[in-house]
């Protein structure tokens, strides 16, 4: 019999706490192809704001360099084919993401800290969230939200750090698929729940490469499927390098770990939605 | 030059091979034959380093024993191993990784056939095979040990292939692995070695012409 | 359908039986369990110390079962299984009537099974048993003997594969356990029929705090059968027995359980097997009964190359919350472990909770799970809870789960082919639990089939 289902014990809603009181400015970005660095403004303005909303109106691609400190960006993702690229979120960084038309976000994660993207997909709209986890420390984050039209969340974790911790929670009524690819060289965790309600279909493909001798990981993808409308399937694998790649790079030359970095550069590459 | 003293391989527990003496000098072409499953490929693997194969006896590569080298240090001593079916690693771009191994420039016509593709992904058998050819004059290895380079290709490529090794052998010395006659028209062996229950039998170019006319009988 | 049954021995067996009923759970009362048994002090001790452990224990939260209605004070927990009392034919159930009739069972089985009459004998097919087990040097007695008759082996293996502290469970267990099977096999020796400790008309009802150990020397093999895949009618409704098995180096042990309790019943036991160097320990269930279950047979592999194979199947018919899964550790290098597990759900809620954890140091290890469930027809819930925990980093892992409902495609296509609704799912069902279905014992898994028919055909 467990005592306890899971081991590693976070409370992570305590660490989003958002104010109620913030000031919210909206920005409209109406131009296609314009880099925004919203460095200087963003220190100036992060001790007035603790909000960012950026509203597109038009399709096409945007690039963000958003850098800040405890900040919520609202994204809404209404125009054709929006492109939305994040870089490099910070410490307590929220996105909230309100999808009604077909778009992409990209979201580059480069300090440690906790992360939070909370999602609303509606009906007939479709999300692509890419999120890349590069931290070096503590690499937390969370996805959450409410699915009605098309979900695709492709992770790709590069969890250097100690305790790296993925939780994603969805909330399913229309198709939902989540893909999450992990090298592990210290410790990860990786909590999934998904939540069927409705007539969804879903998908969650979980994979990970233990590095070192001291790696270690702890995944426990659960779901729950409340009516009989619903069909669900998810698959978990631990993996290791493999011996013949290690060793067909190794006869051309490359050191073992030069070999072993490639072969895990190419396992994080590919996503395994189709 | 690549010597082996007395070599015996086994692999858990099982022997495979045993008093396995050869020299392979630089502009030698030296074949190796025997029937299926006698141990040609294990041998092969050994002499490359891995791990699963037991060897004992002497490798030595350029007058240095390499016994107890990792793979990649046998290969950047010079020792290059073409496989039988080389391993895919896809999402490795095979454009940059022929650049990671070696500094000179990859040839424009092999450029076009990996543009854009992962590490043997997608190649047929035979285009997986000619590539490991444009491997070997990328990294102009001292010895190259070649495991069955022509199955899987027709004649055209076979002849393609066997210019390559003649104009590559003024630099390095070979070990090819074939079951197939069709090597021996364009390639004359300077040496034959027959694997058999184990052990080697070594001749000249003739040993080769008569195997391919008579087959393995009469070699216990 | 093959009857066997097997003759419990009791060394005190006197011509008056005692019937020992004892309600609620006291210290009194387990001393007097101890003392009607005539146990050694040790034995005593043991119970007393676990029930100050099973008092110190919470009620396990994680689960999906509600276990709050579980009053262990209004428990009656008796001496021998058979002095639960006998029911007359009216009290039957009236589903679990018309089971038996839909079944085609024989009116004297149905009386057992009804629970309305004690015992059954055939002295013959026992007594051939008996010598060839015998010839072989095989000890096969109820637990409560082996306390007298094998004391040292008792103490070397009583509550040490499953200790008094695991759960609350199974500190509840050691404190009232009664009755089980005791099974030593000789190092080679090999069991060729499956040993059964319950058959349809033994004598024993099914005990609700069983103890069955299973040492199986190096080199020896044997098969061991509990249970009844007819439903089993008892007023004992809470059950919470441990299972111990010891496979040493090279030797290999199948436990294939199948129960199919009534709807009163909590079901809660405790299977757990360590496997040694070479070792092999198959688990087989079929869980159809019951109204809570959870049931999560344990295989700790601490010899290299150990091996375990867990497979199940699980039943929730409405209103039963069935939890049901597999935990295996591997301790060592080059073990595998292979875990398939196939539910249903009808009416009910039907739950996977298993654990894979590879240690480090088992280097070479591979696990591969498979959680299916199908879940059918309205108020129908599943949900899966598989835990994955790797420290090696030369090892492997790969789980895979499906759940929802029978494929459109699949049940159109079976309809197109003359089929009605009803008769393709249950076709389909039966595809479904096929892979873990021909591993259960013919005369089981025909019944059992049947069952499933039932209950899809009930709905």
């Amino acid at each position: 019999m467990f005592d306890s289902p899971f081991h590693y014990k976070y409370t992570r809603e305590d660490k989003i706490k958002i104010s109620k009181q913030r000031l919210i400015q909206t920005t409209k970005l109406s131009q296609t192809k314009k880099t925004l660095k919203t460095t200087d403004k963003i220190i100036k303005l992060q001790k007035k704001l603790k909000q960012k909303k950026f509203l597109v109106e038009k399709p096409g691609e945007v690039n963000l360099n958003l850098i800040g400190g405890a900040v919520t960006y609202f994204v809404e993702a209404s125009g054709f084919n929006t492109v939305f690229k994040m870089k490099t979120l910070n410490a307590s960084s929220l996105i909230e993401i309100n999808c009604t038309k077909k778009s992409s976000v990209n979201i580059n994660q480069q300090f440690s800290g906790f992360s939070s993207v909370n999602f609303n997909v509606e009906k007939n709209a479709e999300l692509e969230l890419n999120i890349q986890l590069k931290s070096k420390q503590q690499a937390l984050l969370n996805i959450t939200g409410v699915n009605k039209g098309v979900l695709k969340i492709f992770i790709s974790n590069l969890a250097a750090g100690s305790h790296s911790d993925v939780l994603f929670n969805v909330e399913n009524h229309g198709f939902a698929s989540v893909s999450l690819k992990s090298v592990v060289f210290k410790t990860l965790s990786v909590k999934g729940v998904d939540n069927l309600k409705g007539s969804g279909v879903g998908e969650t493909t979980i994979k990970t490469l233990l590095l070192n001798a001291s790696s270690n990981v702890n995944i426990l993808p659960s779901a729950s499927i409340q009516n009989s409308s619903q069909y669900y399937s998810h698959s978990a694998s631990v993996e290791k390098i493999n011996d013949e790649q290690l060793f067909y790079l190794q006869t051309r030359t490359l050191k073992k770990k030069e070999a072993e970095k490639i072969i895990w550069q190419s396992f994080l590459k590919k996503s395994e939605i189709k | 030059m690549l010597e082996l003293k007395n070599v015996s391989v086994s692999i858990k527990n099982k022997v495979l091979l045993e008093n396995i003496s050869m020299k392979i000098k630089k502009g030698e072409i030296h074949f190796l034959m025997g029937p299926n499953g006698s141990g040609k490929s294990s041998l092969a693997m050994a002499i490359a380093g891995k791990k699963e194969y037991l060897l004992k006896g002497e490798v030595i590569l350029e007058n240095e024993k390499i016994n107890n080298l990792p793979p990649d240090e046998r290969a950047r001593k010079g020792l290059f191993i073409g496989f039988q079916n080389p391993v895919e690693i896809p999402g490795v771009n095979y454009e940059t990784f022929l650049n990671k191994i070696s500094k000179k420039p990859v040839e424009k016509t092999i450029l076009k056939i990996i543009k854009n593709r992962s590490l043997n992904e997608g190649f047929s058998g035979g285009e997986k095979k000619k590539l490991e050819i444009a491997q070997m004059t990328l990294l102009n290895p001292k010895i190259a040990i070649l495991d069955e380079p022509d199955s899987g290709l027709d004649v055209d490529s076979i002849k393609k292939i066997s210019t390559i090794i003649s104009k590559q052998s003024k630099n390095t010395g070979f070990l090819i692995i074939t079951h197939y006659d069709k090597l021996l028209k364009f390639l004359k062996p300077d040496f034959t070695h027959v694997i058999i229950n184990g052990k080697i039998k070594t001749g000249g170019y003739e040993l080769a012409k008569k195997i391919q006319e008579k087959g393995f009988k009469g070699f216990d | 359908m093959k009857i066997q049954e097997l003759q419990n021995e009791y060394d005190f067996k006197t011509k008056s039986k005692p019937v020992l009923k004892l309600k609620g759970l006291n210290k009194e009362n387990i001393e007097k369990i101890s003392k009607a048994k005539n146990e050694p002090d040790w034995m005593k001790r043991l119970r007393l110390q676990a029930f100050k452990i099973f008092k110190s224990k919470p009620l396990p939260k994680w689960s999906v079962a509600n276990l709050k209605e579980l009053n262990f004070n209004s428990f009656d927990y008796y001496l021998k299984p058979e002095d639960q009392p006998s029911i007359t034919w009216s009290e039957v159930p009236k589903e679990i009537k018309k089971t038996f009739e839909k079944l085609g069972i024989p009116q004297a089985e149905r009386n057992v099974l009804g629970g309305v009459v004690a015992q059954y004998e055939s002295e013959s097919v026992y007594n051939n048993l008996r010598k060839e087990l015998s010839e072989k040097g095989v000890i096969f007695v109820d637990t409560d003997t082996a306390v007298q008759k094998y004391p040292e082996l008792i103490k070397k293996y009583f509550m040490k594969c499953v200790p008094i502290n695991d759960s609350k469970f199974s500190a509840l267990h050691a404190s009232v356990w009664s009755g089980g099977a005791f099974i030593y096999v000789p190092e080679n020796t090999s069991v060729k029929l499956p040993l059964q400790s319950y058959f349809r008309m033994n004598t024993e009802r099914e005990g609700q705090f069983e103890h069955t150990i299973i040492i199986a020397d190096k080199g020896s093999k044997v098969h061991f059968i509990e249970g009844c895949s007819a439903p089993k009618y008892t007023t004992a409704s809470l059950h919470s027995a441990v299972v111990e098995i010891y496979v040493k180096e090279n030797a290999s042990v199948r436990y294939t359980t199948v129960q199919n309790w009534s709807k009163n019943v909590y079901n809660l036991n405790t299977k757990r097997a360590i496997v040694e160097k070479n070792g092999f320990m198959e688990w087989v269930g079929g869980s159809i009964g019951s109204k809570v279950s959870m049931l999560y047979p344990a295989s700790v592999l601490v010899g290299e190359n150990a091996k375990a194979s867990h497979l199940t199947i699980t039943l929730a018919s409405k209103n039963t919350v069935k939890e049901g899964g597999a935990k295996v550790i591997h301790n060592a290098p080059n073990t595998s472990s292979k875990i398939i597990s196939k539910s249903i759900s009808v009416g009910g809620e039907a739950a996977y909770r298993g654990i894979v954890r590879i240690n480090k140091g088992a280097k070479n290890a591979f696990s591969s799970v498979r959680c299916d469930s199908l879940v059918i027809g309205n108020n129908s819930k599943a949900e899966t809870f598989p835990h994955i925990e790797v420290f090696e980093k030369d090892s492997t892992v790969s789980h895979e789960a499906k759940i929802g409902k029978i494929r459109d495609d699949e049940l159109f296509y079976l309809q197109t082919r003359g089929l009605n609704e009803k008769e393709a799912t249950s076709l389909a069902v039966l595809g479904f639990l096929d892979s873990v279905m021909k591993e259960i014992p013919l005369e089981y898994a025909l019944e059992l089939n049947k069952l499933v028919e039932l209950e899809i055909q009930g709905m």
